[in-house]
């Protein structure tokens, strides 16, 4: 009906995931990636067994330490805003599938030889990135889903207000309350959202926190306190409540958060850890060639 | 009496805001109760802390029971302060500061500051708090740290180690960082170098050379000449090419010996080498090499040269002229020697009945059999030569007299003391000629008397130079079994052609009689056929393919030509019959009876 | 003092002053009146620290008094001390009320009650006009005041702030804000509602009240106040408080009613009308001059230049030549034939239809802003689809337009004096055809600020400019070999209708045969399936509705409304029945559209039988999408949050691939069944932004982005003025240490924008914030970098006409 004539540009294409980016494309590459390892490993018979000294095994071996190199390059790209016509979407997408590849690549590469040599490291530190790696794919896949509401549309800066906002009323809402009272309150004021270490912050069960035993102790309170004091107990039990909710709230966003970043911390130091192996292993091969 | 308050705070932007309130009273009270003179705020403060009053000059300071504060920094539930010098109070987050009171006035100063931070700044460090970066080390330190690690004991440790076995001893033989290297433990033999890299790897970034290898495998010598080897190469394949390339780029020698030899594979030995690497280059090799003496040899059950034995072709005088022939030219052997084989290995043959009759003192059987005269080497794979004493002396023995129980017998092998013995025989005596003693009569081992008679008649002028050249003459004893060189007319100066055989037929392979020994000898050799020493009786291919095919052929013995040839050395046994030899394996032997079909 | 001077200026701006000045320096009498207690009020009131900007650049400064771009303090103290120094006879604190008498004996009567004789009189009051003052009574010695400087300042005080309109409630706030400060703060409000505030003030308000740092009096007005206290009438009864200081923003009167008194006309009714002026500034009474802002000149050169030049014309030095003399030489060098500048800018009003009744100095004014450019027979004026919101007209020769996409042959000629470029003036949209010149011939271009500036101020140029659009819109739309002719009865019938949003103009069930076209914002097509309204789909402007009652007889078979604020053409059915009868081939395109159409609903209505849950979350998600002002978009941005990982990147993509300023906020924005609508520009058809900039720094760019370049001078009107919240007033960080650098070492801030506290620590206070917003990533080969840099492909960039299509339905569905 609209005379104007509406391009109708299929937002199916650009508006998929990065594990189905391009209907898929480099898992393809990949899976043929690595049948190509495979055929090859078993139609080249390597006297007097495989290792990764012969031909093919140097051949799989520079295609693995490339790969490791252009996978590494992700996190420099993510971070380099150059211009030019590329999409991070796809980069992650190849990184996910062309890292898995990596596994029949490289293992290989290995000949099924390990030991407790440089070698066998390398190739122990790139499993443990690989497997962070899926580790995040799993992550990335299943909770993003829950971060959104978790901060029930409010931003991060929004969140922490709402507490200091709520620390400012208590204080105000427990002047007239006695000094028993008040070190209650103040028990809740000093409560931090942020404080907790990793467990806290992956569990998201904070045990012990002032904000909620302050809230338990003033509501029992409440049942004995009569008149002005029960007034007062009132509105600053009501409002331990609201803040309890908005610690949970950040809690909750927290808990998501770290679930989404913790597995970057194995999987990028790990890398790093990978090249120098990686480095080391060269060396090594040629240092005593 | 009056206390002049001075309230101190600020606001957001920083601005200090003072709040001076006068309290006419000499009693101050302090707490969170607005109703107090110096109402705080903070919840620390209980509604009635404390009170100050002046008493006789000074200031008493009366804290709440259960409640104190610090007075001039010492906590304390009361105490005094004195007006002229001052002091100060705090409780909770804050100071009151008694200012020290002027001589004569009347009024009390009090500052009452926050002193510390008021509250705690929540969320300051904006959104870096949501991520796990306050909770965790950083994640460039860890990085950091782990290359520092992996490079640290992986490379550097690793190299400074290889640079001490270079410069120290006794790092020999005992563990060193640079084994961190090494892919794989060492081959058998030479497990013992586990501990010594730097024995093979000579220098950093160079790889293995064979000098290396040289250092102890001295004797190995190249297969041929690297050039002509070179050439001799199967056509380079596009993979190949590359890989020389490959090669030459970074300077790997083509043909060092560890490209056969790789090493860090395991405990384990080299494999026999396979079919195919020899026959890549001698499957066609005279393509290759025009001027190659070697015929092509592929696999041994299809392409396999016939063999080419070293024989006794003929003589220069006394010495044998040795020459190879292949056994396609049916080449004849002179040995020098008489010998019909199948005379001697016929069971019907008068050799036969004698061999029967001596059998009880030589233990023949019902005939002879190759084992009576051919005496195999200690070693065993080959025969020691035939010997006249000992293998053909006890039916052709040489007496000729026995007198007393004193048998008198022609030396062999000196033709001149035969001569000198008989005339010394004849002297003195003559006797006729017995009729026994025409040259006609063929003597026949063990008739004995007879001789005697002749010997007798021989006794008498003139007929010891019959004697000797009868002895010498077709019938007489040297002749038969040996070629004779007559002398000049009138001359008894008689020769004998010298006997030669060769110790090993085939030198460029190998072969052991005894994995054979489940065979009869005439099996493949076709002694009982042969009438003429001149025979050679070395067995030809086609007979060896009775039970020998190729690498991966069905006949029962599939044979590599590692079996028979080796690489690097051609006298002796190759490496894989001597592994299989100390491995104990033995060739099955159930294929005797259908072999010989 | 009934003193009589040569020159009475009103008003101590910069253009008073400057006035004043000239005047002192050539020694006439004169005096400069000012209301307020200090010189040039504007400024003054600037926030402090300001830097205030001197544009244009090109503009030569003339006047006594000095200028240069600084610092708000370091200008109004070389004002003041200027004054001081060239003896400038200023009267403070006496604001005229009055203006009798005629040239040469005029009264002035002030305030205060004095009366002032002059000759002549200078307007230089701008447009801020008066704050409306206290109705109630109020003591002498009550504390009143209209305007607040520095909310730190007041400490321990009950403070009623009166007038809860955005002024009232930033002052509010800002008293309150800090609780060190102890004051005790009251709005007060005459409504229940507070419909004058921006959605933002009014939450912030209700957050305070809901805290108890303030006190909100609804429905209440003041009936009195004293010294300490303030009595006001609310809804229960008389209440009195105690109240130390009264301050009250209660809007503001335009000048405008007091230069009327003053017997001087405007050029029309229209709010941006300006008083009608002789090339000497001199208005419609005789001896009375009007300058600066108030007379149309917002920039402070332009009034200090205008206070020079009018002094000089009041001392009779006629032949003086406006500053901008070069300017407009430079502009009219390009054109054949060397006339002066005067001649062009009669020959260009003479010629062209539009400016015709344009005063010499509207035209100055007019041509400061245009551009007049000659182009030789073929040379293209602009094509087909590029985007400019430039109006064009005629002055010399004739163009022609290619109104046929395939043959470039099909033109239609447009003859001397005419316009063109209107439709994308009015619709913000690209251009519909190629335009070139037929013969040689002289053009004027208006930018978009000139063009609406023009039609405000000339009533006649409106009229012809929106007929001539809505003619040729027509002709674009209907396009297939339709001419001016043809459409004469239908534009007969043609009314321009404005819709508020959310308003329908057709609704389903309804009787009607118009035809309505969208001619500014865009509509959505509802039907009601099983008693909800299912969203159909997005109309951008441009395109028609109506025409399947119209061609198929019966009632409205869905229900069009308003998505946005829009301008729709109301055509008459019947006309345009006649029309199409006359065109079958319109005809067969009219139904071809309406086939379409009618499948649309169609397939709406099998999903729906068919799977209702599909077609409810894809229209519920399109209602959503308009509600958040989607609708006036032409590109945004959408993140989903099935997939968004939240880790920042594409505001790190935006502030590194600018100049370290993020121009989103990914967390902020609704959020619906996992689709987000982050703040980031989207890029309106009509931008609010672009309503309000004095330098005229926000544009349109080549890809329809939405763009403010380097000429911004950080008014901050246009973060006002977006209702989206989308524009950020920043100070531009100092570079960063190289990416690797970071990585590695971890020097700098790391990628994305920077801490507030790194920028403060290296930017020094002095440097002037500038407004940051979406620029598209405009010229960076590549696109949009939020889109490029996000690793889960969560955030997509969309024009609503692809997001709200059926497509997304047939997908998903």
């Amino acid at each position: 009906m609209a005379s104007r004539s509406i391009p109708r540009t299929d937002l199916g294409a650009s508006h998929e995931g990065f594990l189905r980016h391009r209907n898929f494309l480099w898992l393809k590459v990949a899976l043929i990636l690595s049948l190509l390892a495979v055929l090859g490993y078993a139609l080249i018979d390597v006297q007097p067994r495989p290792n990764g000294g012969s031909a093919y095994g140097y051949a799989l071996g520079t295609l693995a330490a490339l790969l490791i190199v252009w996978l590494t390059l992700l996190g420099l790209r993510k971070r380099a805003m150059t211009r030019g016509r590329w999409s991070l979407k796809a980069w992650t997408s190849a990184h996910v599938y062309l890292g898995l590849s990596l596994v029949v690549v490289a293992t290989l590469h290995t000949g099924f030889q390990f030991g407790w040599n440089v070698h066998s490291l390398a190739y122990a530190l790139m499993m443990v990135v690989i497997l962070s790696g899926l580790w995040g794919i799993v992550a990335y896949a299943r909770l993003p889903q829950q971060l959104g509401p978790s901060r029930s549309g409010m931003t991060r800066p929004q969140m922490i207000d709402a507490v200091v906002k709520l620390d400012r009323q208590l204080a105000a809402a427990a002047q007239p309350l006695g000094h028993e009272e008040a070190g209650i309150v103040r028990l809740a004021l000093g409560d931090d959202p942020f404080r907790g270490g990793l467990r806290r912050r992956l569990s998201g069960r904070h045990p012990r926190c002032p904000s909620a035993l302050a809230l338990a102790e003033t509501r029992r309170r409440l049942t004995l306190a009569t008149g002005d004091d029960a007034h007062a107990l009132e509105g600053v039990a009501a409002l331990l409540e609201r803040k309890c909710a908005a610690l949970a709230r950040i809690r909750g966003h927290l808990r998501i958060k770290a679930l989404l970043e913790i597995w970057l911390y194995v999987h990028v130091p790990v890398t790093f850890a990978l090249l120098a192996a990686l480095a080391a292993h060269i060396v090594s091969v040629f240092f005593y060639w | 009496m009056a206390f002049l308050i001075r309230t101190v705070s600020h606001s957001a932007e920083g601005r200090e805001i003072v709040r001076t309130r006068r309290v006419e009273s000499d009693r101050l009270s302090v707490g969170r109760d607005p109703a107090c003179d110096i109402h705080l705020t903070d919840l620390a403060v209980a509604l009635r802390h404390l009170s100050v009053e002046l008493r006789g000059g000074r200031l008493a300071v009366a804290v709440e029971p259960g409640l104190s504060v610090a007075l001039n920094g010492r906590k304390a539930s009361s105490g005094t302060l004195d007006p002229a010098t001052g002091g100060d109070i705090v409780l909770g987050g804050q100071a009151l500061r008694f200012m020290p009171v002027a001589a004569g006035s009347d009024e009390i100063s009090v500052a009452v500051e926050r002193s510390g931070d008021a509250e705690v700044r929540l969320g300051k460090g904006g959104e870096r708090l949501f991520t796990l970066a306050p909770v965790l080390p950083g994640k460039r330190l860890l990085a950091w740290l782990f290359v520092l690690l992996v490079l640290g004991f992986g490379l550097a440790w690793p190299i400074k180690a290889s640079f001490d076995r270079r410069h120290k001893a006794e790092t020999f033989a005992r563990f060193q960082a640079d084994e961190l290297w090494s892919s794989g433990s060492l081959s058998r033999a030479h497990a013992a170098l586990k501990d010594d890299c730097t024995a093979c790897h000579v220098k950093p970034f160079e790889a293995v050379r064979d000098a290396a290898c040289k250092t102890c495998h001295t004797a190995v010598h190249d297969h041929a000449d690297p050039f002509r080897l070179a050439r001799a190469r199967p056509d380079l394949g596009r993979w190949r090419r590359i890989e020389l390339a490959f090669k030459e780029t970074f300077d790997l020698p083509p043909g060092r010996c560890v490209e056969c030899h790789t090493e860090h594979e395991g405990p384990q030995q080299m494999p026999a080498t396979a079919q195919r690497f020899c026959a890549d280059c001698h499957g066609d090799l005279r393509k290759k090499l025009p001027d190659t003496p070697l015929p092509d040899a592929g696999d041994f059950g299809r392409s396999h040269p016939s063999f080419s034995p070293v024989l006794i072709a003929g003589w220069n005088g006394d010495r044998p002229r040795l020459r190879r022939v292949s056994l396609a030219q049916r080449p004849q052997e002179d040995s020098g020697l008489k010998f019909p084989h199948a005379l001697h290995l016929s069971t019907t043959s008068g050799v036969a009945q004698m061999a029967r009759r001596l059998g009880g003192r030589f233990g023949f059987g019902q005939a002879l059999a190759c084992m009576d005269c051919h005496d195999p080497a200690p070693d065993g794979a080959r025969f020691q030569p035939v010997d006249m004493e000992q293998d053909c002396a006890m039916c052709h023995d040489l007496a000729f007299d026995r007198s007393g129980g004193i048998t008198r017998t022609l030396r062999h092998g000196d033709p001149a003391q035969v001569v000198a013995d008989l005339r010394d025989f004849y002297r003195g005596r003559a006797a006729p000629t017995p009729a026994v003693l025409a040259p006609a009569a063929r003597r026949r081992p063990g008739d004995a008397p007879d001789l005697r008679n002749r010997i007798q008649f021989a006794r008498g002028p003139g007929s010891a130079e019959r004697a000797i050249r009868s002895v010498f003459s077709p019938g007489g004893a040297c002749f038969d079994c040996h070629r004779i060189d007559p002398p000049a007319f009138g001359s008894l100066d008689f020769r004998i052609h010298p006997v030669a055989f060769p110790m090993r037929y085939l030198h460029k392979g190998w072969f052991d009689h005894r994995p054979h020994a489940v065979q009869s000898c005439t099996s493949c050799h076709g002694a009982e056929r042969s009438s003429s020493a001149s025979d050679l009786l070395i067995p030809d291919v086609a007979s060896c393919r009775a039970c020998h095919g190729g690498e991966g052929s069905s006949k029962p013995v599939p044979s590599s030509c590692a079996m028979c040839h080796d690489y690097h050395r051609d006298a002796g046994a190759p490496s894989m019959t001597i592994r299989q030899k100390v491995r104990g394996k033995k060739r099955d032997t159930t294929i005797a009876a259908e072999a010989r079909r | 003092m009934s003193a009589s001077v040569r020159i009475a200026i009103i008003g101590s701006g910069p253009a008073g002053l400057s006035a004043a000045a000239r005047a002192a320096r050539l020694g006439l009498s004169h005096v400069l009146l000012e209301k307020s207690d200090h010189l040039s009020d504007t400024i003054y009131k600037y926030q402090k620290g300001k830097h205030v900007m001197a544009t244009p650049s090109q503009l030569v400064l003339r006047s006594d008094m000095p200028f240069e771009a600084g610092k708000r303090e370091a200008i109004l103290g070389a004002w003041d001390r200027m004054a001081g120094d060239q003896e400038i006879n200023v009267g403070l604190n006496s604001e005229v009320r009055s203006i009798a008498g005629g040239k040469g004996a005029f009264i002035l009567a002030l305030a205060g009650g004095e009366t002032i004789e002059a000759e002549n009189v200078v307007l230089a009051i701008g447009t801020q006009g008066n704050p409306n003052r206290m109705r109630c009574p109020v003591e002498a010695e009550a504390a009143v005041q209209y305007q607040l400087d520095d909310p730190g300042e007041y400490v321990d005080e009950h403070i009623v702030v009166i007038g809860a309109g955005d002024a009232g409630i930033e002052n509010a706030l800002g008293l309150a804000a800090d609780p060190e400060q102890r004051n005790q703060v009251t709005i007060v409000n005459r409504g229940a509602e507070f419909a004058t505030a921006k959605d933002a003030n009014v939450k912030a308000l209700l957050a305070a009240e809901a805290e108890g740092r303030m006190t909100v009096l609804r429905e209440t007005t003041a009936s009195a106040v004293g010294p300490g206290w303030i009595a006001f009438d609310t809804r229960d009864g008389e209440l009195k408080a105690p109240c130390d200081r009264v301050i009250a923003r209660m809007g503001s009167a335009p000048p405008r009613a007091f230069v009327e008194a003053c017997g001087i006309e405007f050029t029309g009714p229209d709010r941006l009308a300006y008083p009608k002026l002789s090339p000497t500034f001199e208005s419609t009474v005789p001896g009375i001059f009007v300058i600066g802002a108030l007379a149309g000149y917002p920039l402070i050169k332009h009034c200090m230049n205008q206070g020079f030049d009018v002094v000089e014309f009041i001392n009779g030095n006629v032949a003086l030549k406006p500053a901008d003399e070069p300017i407009l030489q430079a502009k009219f060098a390009g054109l054949p034939g060397s006339r002066p500048v005067d001649s062009w800018l009669e020959l260009l009003r003479s010629n062209v239809t539009i400016l015709n009744d344009l005063s010499p100095l509207q035209m100055r004014e007019f041509m400061l802003d245009s551009e007049a450019r000659c182009y030789r027979a073929g040379d293209v004026v602009f094509e087909r689809n590029a985007p400019g919101s430039s109006l064009f007209a005629i002055a010399e020769g004739s163009v022609s337009v290619e109104i046929s996409k395939a043959d470039s042959s099909i033109t239609v000629p447009i003859e001397t004096g005419s316009i063109f470029g209107e439709v994308g003036l009015i619709s913000g949209r690209r251009r519909g055809a190629t335009v070139r010149a037929a013969e040689d011939s002289i053009l004027v271009e208006v930018p978009r600020m000139a063009a609406l500036k023009l039609m405000s101020a000339v009533p006649a140029a409106r009229r012809a400019i929106t007929r001539i659009s809505i003619e040729r819109q027509l002709l674009q739309m209907f396009g297939s070999g339709l001419v001016r002719g043809d459409l004469a009865d239908v534009l007969e019938t043609a009314e321009v209708k404005s819709v508020k949003a959310g308003e329908a103009i057709l609704t389903e069930g309804d009787e009607g045969q118009d035809i309505f076209v969208i001619r500014q914002g865009s509509m959505v097509v509802e039907k009601s399936i099983g008693g909800r309204p299912i969203f159909l789909s997005y109309l951008p402007a441009g395109s028609y509705v109506g025409e399947m009652a119209l061609l198929e007889g019966g009632r409205r078979t869905a229900t069009v409304r308003a998505a946005v604020k829009s301008e729709v053409i109301r055509l008459d059915g019947a006309a345009f029945r006649r029309l199409l009868d006359r065109k079958p081939e319109l005809l067969a395109r009219a139904r071809s559209d309406m086939a379409s159409r009618r499948q649309l609903n169609d397939f709406i209505e099998a999903k729906k039988d068919g799977f209702g849950g599909a077609v409810d979350l894809y229209s519920s998600v399109a209602s959503f999408l308009v509600e958040n002002g989607i609708g006036e978009a032409t590109d945004v941005l959408l993140i989903d949050e099935k997939l968004c990982v939240g880790c920042d990147n594409c505001e790190r993509a935006c502030a590194d691939s600018h100049e370290g300023l993020s121009r989103l906020d990914r967390e902020a924005g609704k959020t619906y069944a996992h689709l987000h609508v982050p703040t980031s520009c989207r890029h309106c058809e009509h931008p609010h932004c672009m309503v309000d900039c004095p330098p005229n720094a926000i544009h349109r760019g080549p890809d329809g982005e939405v763009y403010i370049d380097e000429t911004c001078i950080g008014c901050g009107n246009c973060q006002r003025n977006c209702p989206y919240g989308v524009i950020r007033m920043e100070k531009v960080p100092p570079k960063k240490p190289p990416l690797l650098a970071w990585l590695i070492a971890g020097l700098g801030p790391g990628p994305g924008e920077p801490s507030k506290k790194w920028i403060e620590k290296r930017v020094s206070p002095e440097t002037p914030k500038k407004a940051v917003k979406c620029d598209m990533c405009a010229g960076i080969t590549g696109g949009p970098a939020c889109v490029r840099a996000c690793p889960t492909g969560a955030a997509i960039r969309v024009a609503p006409e692809q997001f709200l299509t059926v497509a997304r339905l047939e997908r998903e569905g």
